[in-house]
């Protein structure tokens, strides 16, 4: 242990283990268990690493030993962090650690778990047997634009007036019909996104609403379901996406840890030394 | 057509969608010095600057659902959440419904 051997902060280094003989923790996940155990050689980095659990209390941190280094969220590095994520998560209720998490020492690992036991155990509470799914739903905006057209009286009238050219300057007129036209857009969008919802809830405990990436999506939503209710949450995606075929597309994913349904923030505190 | 469930580690834009700023996040410099800082050693510890857990439910879903727009559309009002819940910002709150 390095408790001896501190030589003072030190810059994050290359990834090698090149006169860096101490091996530094990655933590993973957080979760509830008394007794080690071992998920494989899956750890982050490449190498192999085994991943393991360092316990205090009741509670314990997922690890693999890792050189100190900080790592780039790269398609390896974060993929690896969230398959180990899903190990745990097939036996465990896990509060997911966000990606890059180092610690110098398992000792280390070890006062974080004791510094913030209460809140890791209040929210571990909250989230047992409790799992995360996501829902993307896109639409095609020309589609919908067509239909838009075809719905209101208004629209089209003013778009014809712009098209025949009896207007002296068409940029007023332009901007009135762009207004109107998102104004038509957004309401069938809440209205798909509503009725979605509505269907949702009832198998659902939570959800969140997350910003819509492009002009194609109009939800992106992340819901939490008890454990054992994941068929049922399954079954009622499959309708609903049944439902709206060739209309709108869903894109499905998990089960994930409650990512978006736990957000705890640490900092450091400076205090009176312990030993 | 029915719609296909892809497990969680497929699709890298959602899981760095998640894994990056969601879960336990310790500060962005601290992420960085913790890997230089010994803990037990130094006078520092990790402490709780908030917690939140989201179990309820996203109240105003549907009413504030943000529709595909053009990127130039100025923002609409939306009465009932504040500008930072609006595009999945950082709401506020604390456990409502266990």
């Amino acid at each position: 242990m390095s408790v001896n051997d501190y030589a003072g902060p030190r810059p994050a280094q290359e990834a090698t283990s090149q006169g860096n003989p101490e091996r530094g923790k990655y933590v993973y996940c957080i979760v509830e268990a008394e007794t080690p155990r071992s998920f494989g050689p899956m750890g982050i980095g490449g190498r192999g690493d085994d991943v393991y659990t360092i316990h205090h209390g009741g509670l314990a941190a997922v690890v693999s030993d890792t050189p100190v280094v900080v790592y780039d969220p790269t398609r390896e590095n974060a993929l690896a962090h969230e398959q180990v994520n899903e190990a745990a998560m097939k036996e465990f209720s896990v509060i997911p650690m966000s990606f890059g998490t180092v610690f110098r020492t398992a000792q280390d690992v070890i006062e974080f778990l004791k510094d913030t036991s209460e809140a890791l155990r209040d929210v571990l509470k909250k989230m047992r047997d409790k799992i995360e799914f996501g829902l993307k739903v896109n639409w095609d905006p020309d589609t919908v634009l067509r239909e838009v057209e075809g719905e209101s009286e208004g629209i089209r009238r003013l778009k014809e007036e712009i098209l025949s050219n009896r207007l002296a300057s068409t940029y007023l007129a332009r901007m009135q019909l762009g207004r109107l036209v998102e104004r038509a857009m957004n309401e069938k969008s809440d209205i798909y996104v509503r009725a979605i919802y509505d269907h949702l809830k009832d198998c659902a405990i939570a959800s969140r609403h997350n910003k819509p990436i492009g002009d194609k999506m109009i939800l992106n939503a992340a819901f939490l379901i008890e454990r054992g209710k994941a068929a049922e949450f399954d079954h009622t995606v499959q309708e609903i996406a049944q439902s709206y075929d060739g209309r709108l597309r869903f894109l499905y994913t998990g089960p994930w840890p409650p990512y978006n349904f736990v957000n705890i923030h640490l900092k450091l505190e400076r205090t009176e030394a312990r030993r | 057509m029915a719609v296909e469930r892809r497990t969680g580690g497929t699709s890298l834009i959602d899981v760095l969608d998640r894994v990056l700023d969601k879960g336990i996040v310790i500060d962005a410099w601290v992420r960085i010095s913790l890997v230089g800082i010994d803990l037990i050693t130094v006078e520092v510890r990790i402490v709780v600057a908030s917690i939140e857990t989201y179990l309820k439910y996203a109240e105003a879903v549907g009413i504030t659902a943000p529709a595909a727009r053009p990127s130039v559309a100025a923002p609409r009002e939306e009465p009932s959440l504040g500008p930072s819940e609006r595009f999945g910002g950082e709401p506020r709150r604390e456990v409502l419904r266990d």
